[in-house]
């Protein structure tokens, strides 16, 4: 065998043997928990484990052989019930997987095994077989190569020990056998799985592998992605080229080429998206070693596994949100005792959620633990003279709860070997923060605490907004924009003010700190004009105001990375290219507030929470932030927090599909309703080269474009909701901006437009 | 060994060819507000962003004349892409590193810090930079404690 295909054979094994491990780990977990058929879960951590027995044993790995083979006669004890399920025999086997994954480690780089090093695991294996063979009542063959056939199992069952690399019995037969189990097999059956069996043995090297799948580099993921980014670049100037040069004859391919292109990157940042289990899935085991070593009782349950995130997105997660779970079962988490007196049931309920919410994916972790004591972390955060009392006298406990992602705050009362040493949440957060995410606490005390952290879907191609400042475009990523506000000097809510020398706007009662994007990027003898925009920004949980020339368009972008010696300067995330070919700089908001001094503003956490969602109850009055419209005379107010984007589209641009408006929007066909007609009102008129202004927002969970008239504005307001008729899409009527408006009901729309049930 | 050569202020100087990618004629730039004025702005080079260095300035020479159409050479170093803005192309020259000399102690240790060697030419003297330290402009602060803003 040449060196390269043993390293080949090699590699194989370890990616293979690294699936089964996990897979393996799983089942056990499962078994323990005694969730599902604990006989399956056996016969499928069987399988894991003995084909990595097999494959090893082939190259010759015989250390690997011999503790796969160990683990593997405990576990055909497991499943003969010869040994009970129980905590010393999981966690054996757990360890047996670990020390396997372990020498896999060392294979991939280059090592060779050691059986010295898995000694005691070897030792602690047989004892726990000896222990269950003495309790046995009737006893049964102590080590023979492979597993006995147990009394009382069909001939069929026994196959999977018969079944390695070079093994007559291919995987076929083994898998069949799974399903047909019973002790009442026909012959006839044997000879169809026989037959069966011959028609796949080919495939014996890939256990499970399904063959409609490839495994690809990730490399040449990458390189397709960078291509595919590239070609989003040269379409965007060929649209643009189009725009100026119309020939009618062009227009129609570039159109094609422009939808192709379109299609052809969303399908390949399909191939690098990953769910969020390939995270998930290594937290059953953490939570049952930490709660074990931490003597407390831990349920774990996983919602929206399924959820996609870009692989770099998941790396870049992986690490805080382990953070997050070992802090919730260290100190959020009581040990049974104190949850007992707390008159909580022993056992906690820790819950990982995901979910996609207006482009971002929405990960959450919350416990039923004791929750965060705002008192506490006040105390230790002026001790630490991190908030001065004069600050501490301004802040909600929600400000409080959020202290928490500060650096150098750690509540822990011992430091423990998990957590607790004060570095970790500041670190949670500046890593999520880095690939343009949020991250927000919210706690009861008592009753738990929930983290939520929002991510971007991908990094690689992002939406931004174009502005113009100065003599250069720059872009702001959508994941950091709030709202746009247009100066106008004639009404002093829309006109910049100066407090000493700082620019400040006064923004539906609250103050908001104004940056002249011009003068801080020194653009010399700029004078800003009157009726400039003001773009708000977040970053670091502070609001603040850039105002900048002109707003000019939103765009796809492609994220180019900077040159190390621009990355210095803290001002720019990155560049791109724009549809006109020219680079333009992409605008490092953190990092812009933090060269404008802003983080001497310590007053982090006035922005509105994104969890603490004012839910609109139609008795009570609540703040909400409403964005208000006009349709035909009527003004309409939706829930800002339900708004995805706001487009301005040429009415040509609708399409029909069925008896439905619908309009390609971003790759995708978003459903049309029209707001005058949810109200009874008759459609305006107009003709194809009107522009059309719809609001994105999710309806049932599907992005549906509502078509309005006019925007008017944000209000921030306290509102009652009053209800006078039954009109079918009103929630009711409310007082925004000193006028009566009607709140839209967006459940009601959805029924009305027929899109529920759609999901 | 080989080296690109080309000329900035009539001065002779030199880049090894092994870190050279291609050679370009000047393409428009997109300023970087806030950096440091030997860089001249980002452009695009197929798709791919280019961060140009004015070499005039960066070896402290006179600004050359703006109507003069200037010339970037694209060299691919661990950091990023780098145009580097040079006035005019020499040939190839192919030279034993061996007979390459260190720069005189007379010139200025800024000066010296940036060249890797000096060639004696039948044509002239022959500067050959160091490309890394050319781009190491926090070293020039670190050592003049001179800010660049």
């Amino acid at each position: 065998m040449n060196d390269d295909m043993q390293k080949q054979l090699i590699q194989d094994l370890v990616i293979e043997s690294l699936e089964g491990l996990d897979a393996f780990d799983a089942g056990m977990l499962a078994l323990e928990e005694n969730s599902g058929d604990a006989q399956e879960h056996l016969r499928l951590a069987f399988r894991m484990i003995h084909t990595v027995k097999g494959s090893s044993g082939c190259l010759g790995f015989e250390t690997i052989e011999r503790v796969a083979h160990a683990g593997e006669n405990l576990l055909s004890l497991l499943r003969d019930e010869v040994v009970p399920v129980d905590k010393p025999v999981i966690t054996g086997l757990l360890r047996c997987s670990d020390a396997l994954r372990d020498m896999m480690h060392r294979l991939e780089s280059g090592e060779t095994p050691d059986v010295v090093r898995h000694a005691d695991l070897l030792q602690l294996l047989e004892g726990l077989q000896r222990s269950g063979k003495q309790e046995a009542r009737q006893g049964y063959g102590f080590f023979h190569g492979a597993p006995g056939i147990p009394p009382k199992a069909s001939s069929m069952e026994s196959a999977p020990q018969g079944w390695g690399l070079f093994d007559e019995a291919p995987p076929a037969a083994n898998e069949i056998s799974i399903e047909a189990s019973g002790e009442d097999l026909a012959v006839v059956e044997e000879a169809e799985i026989k037959e069966a069996a011959d028609k796949s043995s080919q495939a014996a090297a890939g256990p499970r592998a399904s063959e409609s799948a490839i495994r690809v580099e990730v490399a040449q993921i990458d390189r397709l992605m960078n291509l595919v980014g590239e070609l989003v670049l040269a379409r965007n100037q060929i649209l643009q080229l189009a725009g100026e040069k119309a020939d009618a004859s062009l227009i129609g391919p570039i159109q094609r080429v422009n939808l192709i292109t379109t299609e052809l990157q969303a399908n390949v940042m399909k191939t690098r998206m990953q769910t969020v289990q390939t995270v998930w899935s290594k937290f059953p085991r953490l939570v049952r070693d930490l709660s074990l070593e931490l003597g407390k009782k831990v349920a774990l349950t996983m919602e929206g596994q399924e959820t996609e995130l870009d692989r770099t997105v998941i790396e870049a997660i992986k690490d805080p949100l382990t953070h997050i779970v070992r802090n919730s079962i260290d100190h959020g988490i009581e040990d049974p005792a104190s949850r007992r007196i707390a008159g909580k049931p022993e056992m906690a309920q820790l819950r990982l959620r995901a979910f996609h919410e207006g482009g971002q994916v929405v990960l959450e972790i919350g416990d039923d633990g004791r929750g965060i004591d705002p008192a506490k972390i006040l105390r230790k955060a002026q001790e630490r003279g991190l908030v001065s009392s004069e600050e501490a006298g301004r802040m909600g406990d929600r400000d409080i709860v959020n202290l928490i992602f500060l650096a150098g705050l750690s509540t822990a009362e011992k430091v423990t070997n998990v957590s607790g040493r004060g570095v970790g949440m500041d670190v949670v957060r500046s890593n999520v923060e880095k690939i343009g995410g949020t991250v927000e606490v919210s706690s009861v005390v008592g009753e738990g605490t929930t983290i939520q952290i929002r991510i971007p879907l991908t990094l690689a191609i992002v939406p931004a907004l174009l502005i113009a400042c100065g003599s250069g475009r720059f872009a702001i990523p959508q994941a950091s924009l709030v709202e746009l506000v247009r100066l106008d000097p004639n009404n002093c809510a829309r006109r910049v003010e100066w407090i000493d020398q700082a620019p400040v706007l006064r923004l539906r009662g609250k103050l908001l700190a104004l940056f002249d994007l011009a003068k801080f990027l020194g653009f010399s003898g700029h004078a800003t004009a009157e009726d400039a925009f003001v773009v708000v920004v977040e970053a670091d949980g502070r609001k603040f105001g850039l105002i900048v020339d002109a707003v000019l368009d939103t765009e796809e972008i492609v994220v180019k990375p900077l040159h190390r010696m621009l990355k210095a300067l803290g001002a720019f995330a990155g560049a791109t290219i724009l549809g006109d070919g020219q680079v333009a700089l992409i605008l490092d908001i953190a990092g812009l507030a933090r060269r404008g001094g802003m983080v001497g503003v310590r007053k982090p956490f006035e922005a509105e929470s994104m969890i603490e969602k004012h839910e609109l109850e139609s008795d009570g009055s609540e703040r909400v932030r409403l964005l208000m419209t006009r349709v035909s005379a009527n003004r309409v107010a939706l829930p800002l927090e339900e708004v995805t984007r706001i487009e301005e589209i040429s009415a040509g641009s609708i399409e029909r599909s069925g008896p439905r408006e619908v309009l390609q929007y971003r790759g995708r066909i978003m459903p049309l309703v029209r707001i005058s007609d949810c109200l009874g009102e008759a459609r305006t008129s107009g003709d194809a080269s009107d522009l059309v202004r719809v609001v994105v927002c999710q309806l049932s969970g599907t992005q549906t474009g509502l078509i309005i008239d006019e925007i008017e504005d944000i209000f921030e307001e306290s509102v009652r909701v009053e209800r006078f008729g039954n009109e079918r899409c009103i929630a009711g009527s409310l007082v925004a901006g000193g006028m009566v408006a009607d709140l839209l009901d967006l459940d009601r729309i959805a029924d009305f437009a027929g899109l529920k049930g759609r999901t | 060994m080989q080296y690109c050569t080309f000329y900035l202020d009539q001065k002779h100087y030199g880049l090894p060819m092994m870190e050279v990618q291609e050679v370009m004629l000047q393409q428009e730039l997109t300023p970087v507000p806030l950096a440091s004025d030997i860089v001249r702005g980002l452009m695009n080079l197929r798709g791919s962003i280019v961060l140009s260095i004015d070499m005039r300035r960066r070896l402290g020479l006179a600004d050359a004349d703006p109507e003069q159409k200037s010339i970037q050479i694209i060299t691919k170093g661990p950091a990023g892409l780098v145009g580097w803005m040079v006035d005019q192309m020499g040939e190839v020259a192919d030279l034993d590193p061996g007979k390459g000399q260190p720069p005189p102690g007379t010139v200025s240790a800024a000066s010296r810090e940036l060249m890797q060697a000096v060639f004696q030419l039948e044509s002239g003297l022959l500067m050959v930079l160091d490309g890394e330290r050319i781009l190491d402009i926090d070293h020039d602060r670190r050592q003049s404690s001179a800010g660049i803003n």
